[in-house]
């Protein structure tokens, strides 16, 4: 059995559905992140695991135990806050110790992990300070410090690096996923940020509207979507979409993209064509800047379109690009860069490995 | 378990309610009932109400001129202190003036002042002026109290605003003037209003300045009551009326204005 | 249209020296993107040439007149705000019309003419029918467009832009950057551009200059920006994960040339480390490495240093590795597919030709033309 199970739970706040019908294991060791946009009701979830918010219906279980009358106290759990939740009066080094002192640890294992947790966030040298005159990154530091002192059975999190700058936000990133290795502790960890999520956890549960869209690992999630949306809330820059329609053309499969023709695989053509019976072939087409090539010069089975601009952003280059009524994005590594500039004509190839097609209606995935 | 929670709490919610309102019920009650009434124990709480002390309000006594009194002391002194402490506040808040702390500690150390002490200074001054009893006065003697009030709690809503709006005003070639009216004031309504109800609030009840500053040609509302207590006798019922009548408008007015009071409205207006 | 200049500007706030001897220029018709991080001076900068601000000294030529006793209306420049600064008391068609409608502008404009232009730019930037809105009641990415707009509706000679899209999500970001760069090139228009983030700078900019305390450090194109650092710092502003940059001396070795970084030893071109040891005697200076430069394999390289991995970071066509030895901590981005466990040991090896010297006190760069070297 699961260490946290969610079992069909609902959320309503008056009218509001917040959550709805949340489905959600979590095994112990893991790193589970419940990432989506604001409003999206990842927070309202990690608040209901944490038994801060009651469950309008369903159940929450937690090493077995169905947890969903059992106080927050009570569940041995840890949280930190997106808005840090310190205590005013009381120094940083006392903010860490609370939670340790309400176990009633001995003085020195109290400092020990205090040290220990201030030395990891990078926090040493402010425990003296009082929370106030802190820095908002700071701040969060030790909110996150507070939550990771404590032996928890759960360690939620609620956006707890939306605050640091992008530096200590990456340096953040790579100690907590270093810790999460290296101790084993289970997290849930609430983000609109996909980078933090791709880069840390083990498995991803993408949400929207209140329901979880899919769960996978970061591989899965971004090499299969099951739908448009966790293929356009994954990736950055953002995938592109087209519309299209599936077409036999002597004998192969091939899509009409903007009036173009396009030849595809078999084996993806089948699948689609299984699927888009119903639709009159009609599907949308999704591809990541990433699985964009160009080319200059004449070749088989491409797209042509206009560059209409260059971003040259380091170590690779970005270009917008007008296929007939539309604009697409692609993303060109510098060392496979053509030096195109705006305005010249280009041909666009996609990798025909990593196309998507998607229900022109309902969004979802035609193929996975 | 969970409804016996429910319904102490509310009971503790009730009780804390009815010590918190007592006063006024005692006093409304007191009204409307006879002499007798008034001074049977236990008190009754249901009983015949009896209006003669309302008509004795209106008949004998000044209650007409005394209303109007704290009308005109109170709208003058409110509106004036408004109108000069709102600009007041707009400079503090934004330009960079000579010993700009120093005048902002000092408008403050006003307010700090308790009243009492300036009693005194205010009666001789105004005696010697010869202005006692007058409207002027008492208008003067609020607006020192409001004044202060009022720059400060502006002061803090135009710090509010980004100063974003009004460069990019300055850049479209607005003047100073149109800024603050245009932009600035606007932005500002709900402290505006805020403070203006405070004013008045503070002015309409204020007794003790009233009491030993006027007598017959200025007196408002509050010392009007304190005259119906004699070395003699309490005219409870007619004292209770009074006062009824006295908070009455503060209610209703309070009651209607709430509304606007509502703050942020910049909120949203910045960032995404 | 109009040429901006600031030669040798100084601002200070009290006792705060927020510009320090700036010296910028920004040809017509081009876009100059100022990069640098928070407290940085760019805002200053652009308050300075908008004339909100006054210099306390040096000069701010706007078309090679002298501006700097010339009120902000009359520089004739427009300025967006990192907030937006829109008004909240006004519909968006009111905001687009304050400009049109202020003394200064209300005897060019009739009200049939403010409404024709406020229509027109409103069509141009998509938020026609968001016209009757309040600003509160719009989405950040709006709010941006209606900054914009209230901008351009004057027919300004220098756009000034201050963190225009610093407040929306990373994916109307891309779509934002190709907009702005689009519009400013048909217009044709003289724009400074501020932003703390370094691919924005690069993606937009004609010219990027990059500030810091007050000061500029270096102006140029995207690509000079990007490849040849002037400082230590820029190295560490430009790229996500930001250059690596590290303590570093040349070894010899009977015959051949190393670049020891702590317990890192890692094989040097001669001609490299002879080149470098003409311009640091002692052969110790911190060496810059893109995470991106680099060579990552399980199979051993041979000759080549071995790391241990700290922590990977899948990003799904890429992947972040921590690497470590001993106290040396790298970070390099490869390609997605590798799949490193925490401990596992890789081979490494550096790009030659894209490696970058830093003085190790100055932090300057050590300047040794490699790319014209043949390895």
């Amino acid at each position: 059995m699961a260490l946290l199970k969610l079992e069909n739970v609902w959320k309503r706040y008056g009218e509001v559905e917040a959550v709805k019908n949340v489905n959600l294991e979590c095994e112990q060791g893991e790193f589970l992140s419940l990432l989506g946009p604001s409003g999206c009701g990842k927070t309202s979830t990690l608040r209901m695991i944490a038994g801060l918010e009651k469950i309008t219906s369903g159940n929450i279980y937690i090493k077995g135990q169905l947890v969903n009358d059992l106080q927050p106290g009570k569940r041995n759990i840890a949280m930190a806050f997106e808005n840090y939740a310190l205590y005013p009066t009381l120094v940083v080094y006392e903010n860490i110790a609370f939670p340790l002192r309400a176990k009633k640890l001995s003085e020195k294992e109290i400092k020990k992990r205090v040290l220990w947790v201030a030395e990891l966030l990078e926090i040493e040298d402010i425990l003296y300070s009082k929370p106030k005159g802190l820095s908002g990154g700071q701040q969060q530091r030790i909110s996150l410090a507070r939550a990771l002192v404590k032996d928890a059975d759960i360690h939620l999190m609620d956006e707890p690096i939306s605050h640091l700058d992008a530096d200590m936000r990456r340096r953040m990133r790579r100690e907590l996923k270093r810790l999460h290795q290296t101790t084993g502790m289970t997290v849930v960890y609430v983000t609109h940020d996909q980078l933090e999520a791709m880069s840390m956890a083990d498995r991803i549960a993408v949400m929207n509207n209140g329901v979880i869209h899919q769960i996978g690992t970061p591989t899965e999630i971004f090499n299969h979507p099951k739908d448009e949306f966790v293929a356009g809330f994954i990736g950055s820059p953002p995938i592109n979409f087209l519309e299209s329609r599936l077409r036999v053309e002597k004998g192969r499969y091939a899509i009409e993209v903007e009036k173009f023709l396009y030849f595809i695989p078999d084996r993806l053509g089948k699948k689609v064509e299984k699927a888009s019976d119903l639709l009159g072939g009609r599907v949308r087409l999704g591809v990541r800047p990433g699985d964009i090539a160009l080319s200059l010069k004449k070749v088989d089975n491409a797209l042509s379109g206009k560059v209409i601009l260059v971003e040259p952003v380091g170590e690779s280059v970005v270009y917008h690009i007008r296929l007939g009524e539309k604009e697409i994005i692609a993303e060109v590594s510098v060392e496979e860069d053509i030096n195109v500039s705006e305005g010249e004509g280009i041909r666009i190839i996609f990798n025909p490995d990593r196309l998507y097609f998607f229900h022109p209606e309902t969004g979802k995935s035609l193929h996975t | 378990m969970k409804k016996i929670t429910t319904i102490l709490i509310y009971a503790f919610i009730t009780i804390v309610l009815f010590v918190f309102v007592f006063h006024y019920i005692w006093m409304v009650l007191t009204s409307f009932k006879t002499r007798l009434d008034i001074f049977t124990v236990p008190p009754k709480f249901i009983f015949k109400p009896y209006l003669q002390n309302y008509i004795d309000v209106f008949t004998r006594g000044r209650f007409l001129r005394n209303f109007l009194n704290s009308a005109i002391v109170v709208a003058c002194a409110t509106f004036i202190s408004v109108a000069v402490g709102t600009p007041a506040a707009y400079s503090l808040a934004r330009f960079e003036l000579m010993g700009k702390k120093h005048i902002s500690m000092w408008i403050l150390s006003i307010r700090m002042m308790p009243p009492i002490v300036a009693v005194i200074p205010f009666f001789l001054i105004a005696s010697k002026l010869r202005i006692l009893d007058t409207h002027g006065l008492l208008m003067l003697v609020y607006m020192t109290f409001n004044l202060p009030f009022v720059i400060w709690i502006l002061r803090s809503f135009f710090e509010d605003v980004p100063i974003e709006l009004e460069q990019a005003a300055i850049l479209d070639g607005y003047s100073r003037w149109s800024i603050f009216t245009k932009v600035a004031l606007p932005l500002v309504k709900p402290g505006l209003v805020s403070v203006t109800i405070l004013c008045i609030i503070f002015s309409w009840n204020e007794f003790l300045f009233a009491n030993v500053l006027t007598k017959e040609v200025a007196q408002t509302l509050p010392p009007a009551i304190s005259v119906l207590v004699t070395t003699r006798t309490v005219q409870w019922g007619r004292v209770g009326a009074l006062a009824t009548l006295v908070v009455l408008p503060i209610v209703i007015f309070t009651y209607f204005i709430q509304r606007h009071m509502v703050r942020g409205l910049t909120l949203g207006a910045v960032k995404g | 249209m109009a040429k901006v200049v600031l030669k040798n500007v100084y601002k200070s706030y009290g006792e705060v020296k927020a510009i320090r001897g700036v010296n910028l220029s920004c040809e017509e018709g081009q876009l100059l993107a100022l990069l640098g991080p928070s407290g940085a001076g760019k805002t200053t900068t652009l308050k300075l040439i908008a004339g909100l601000e006054k210099c306390d000294g040096g000069e701010i030529f706007l078309n090679d007149r002298n501006v700097n006793e010339v009120s902000p209306f009359e520089r004739n420049v427009a300025m967006t705000f990192e907030n937006y600064a829109l008004y909240p008391h006004f519909t968006v068609f009111e905001n687009l019309a304050f400009p049109l409608r202020s003394p200064r502008r209300r005897h060019i404009y009739s009200e049939k003419d403010v409404r024709k232009k406020v229509e027109e730019i409103a069509t141009l930037l998509g938020i026609h029918q968001l016209l009757d809105r309040r600003p509160t009641q719009l989405s950040g990415g709006q709010r941006q467009r209606v900054s914009l707009g209230r901008m351009l509706v004057t027919n300004p000679d220098v756009f000034l832009m201050d963190e225009p899209i610093a407040h929306l999500d990373a994916k109307l970001r891309y779509f934002l950057t190709g907009e702005i760069k689009k519009l400013q090139k048909r217009l044709g228009v003289t724009t400074i551009y501020t932003t703390h983030d370094y691919m924005e700078a690069l993606a937009i900019g004609d010219r990027v200059a990059v500030i810091n305390t007050g000061k500029v450090l270096q102006v140029g194109s995207p690509d000079e920006i990007f490849n040849r650092p002037n400082t230590e710092f820029i190295g560490k502003l430009i790229g996500d994960p930001p250059m690596n940059v590290l303590e570093c001396e040349i070894v010899k070795k009977e015959k051949n040339y190393f670049l020891k970084i702590g317990e890192l030893i890692h094989p040097l071109s001669a001609r490299m480390a002879e080149k470098l040891l003409q311009e640091v005697k002692d052969g110790k200076s911190r060496v810059g490495i893109r995470p991106t430069d680099m060579q990552v394999s399980r199979e051993k390289i041979p000759g080549y240093p071995e790391m241990e991995v700290y922590v990977s970071e899948p990003l799904g066509d890429k992947e972040i590795l921590t690497l470590k030895k001993g106290n040396v901590s790298i970070q390099a981005k490869i390609k997605a597919g590798l799949e490193s466990k925490v401990g596992e040991h890789l081979w490494v090896k550096f790009d030659f030709k894209r490696l970058h010297f830093f003085d190790r006190e100055t932090g300057n760069r050590i300047h040794l033309d490699v790319e014209y070297l043949v390895l």
